[in-house]
């Protein structure tokens, strides 16, 4: 990689960092910047096969009917589905979005999970174009369109889960740099 | 689905609730869970992350993540002949990183998979093979 190409990749990591971390404030900076720092995304993401693309305005208009929903406000269960699609397949979640996923599923089983795999048709007309993963454990089916077809709740994934966020913030270091100043901790340089 | 090698960085700034990365680590790290990413480390990193919990957190925090990873991820092994690749890498190379960020860079370039790290060099050597 010659320096200029290292450069620019420099200067796009760092814009990347800054939309994943605030995006709306970058969008608020330059909405130019913060539609090509997107596009950068979804190159990077396009491989996935959970990729549900939707526009910041789908994502903002999801986001607020979400948050109603989380505060009671009743939603039918595809627009809900099409709503947490939007939202997951953008890598957009947030304590709201899983405060309503969870809430969904506490309405469609209340007396909790069964321990086994459950695959629930919502709409037997169409069938999917592409598979959004909603968390891990939970899987949607979806058309093109945004029309919910069957939803998948996989409890040993679920569980899985658990295991891979178990350890999030297990520990605290008196160095707040230990993670990047690893090799001088490790090894003196 | 997609691979994702995690580096030392990335994986302590997961753990360690002090660390300045903590909160980004945490949310790209549920984001990689959540979206169906294949998570995967290298037998070096893993080495050299529990080396650093150990040294950094105690042997039980050390014990407890070696477990962790090896229950969780996907473990990457290295063959002599990548061991020798990877040293020529190393050699070709002009950044002052170590073996192990070689290593990582090597592996995510040849399988085409991303990595996740806060290592401004590592970056900078893999571009856009970032997550």
């Amino acid at each position: 990689m010659g320096t200029n190409a290292g450069i620019k990749e420099k200067v796009i990591s760092l814009l990347m960092e800054k939309y994943e971390k605030e995006p709306l404030k970058v969008k608020r900076f330059s909405e130019q910047i913060f539609h090509l720092l997107e596009q950068v995304k979804h190159k990077r993401t396009k491989f996935s096969s959970s990729f549900f693309t939707s526009s910041e305005t789908q994502i903002e208009k999801a986001s607020e009917a979400i948050r109603e929903y989380v505060n009671g406000k009743r939603l039918r269960k595809k627009e809900l589905l099409l709503h947490l699609a939007r939202i997951a397949g953008m890598e957009r979640r947030n304590q709201c979005f899983y405060e309503a996923l969870d809430k969904f599923i506490k309405d469609l089983y209340p007396k909790g999970l069964p321990n086994k795999k459950i695959h629930r048709t919502i709409n037997k007309q169409s069938s999917e174009d592409m598979v959004v993963y909603l968390k891990k454990g939970i899987k949607l089916g979806i058309t093109r369109g945004g029309d919910p077809v069957w939803i998948e709740i996989d409890h040993t994934e679920l569980k899985k889960r658990e295991g891979l966020t178990s350890m999030i913030g297990i520990f605290s270091d008196s160095d707040p740099e230990a993670s990047i100043k690893h090799d001088k901790l490790l090894y003196g340089q | 689905m997609k691979q994702v090698f995690l580096d030392t960085s990335a994986i302590y700034a997961v753990l360690s609730s002090s660390d300045k990365f903590h909160e980004v680590a945490e949310r790209k790290y549920i984001t990689l869970v959540d979206s169906g990413y294949e998570l995967w480390i290298t037998e070096w990193v893993f080495e050299e992350c529990v080396s650093l919990v150990w040294y950094r957190a105690g042997k039980d925090n050390g014990i407890k993540t070696a477990q962790w990873l090896l229950e969780n991820f996907d473990l990457y092994r290295f063959d002599n002949w990548e061991i020798k690749k990877i040293l020529d890498f190393s050699k070709e190379r002009k950044e002052n990183l170590s073996l192990v960020d070689f290593s990582l860079a090597y592996v995510v370039k040849k399988e085409d998979a991303l990595a996740f790290t806060f290592d401004t060099k590592l970056k900078e050597l893999l571009g856009a093979l970032i997550f």
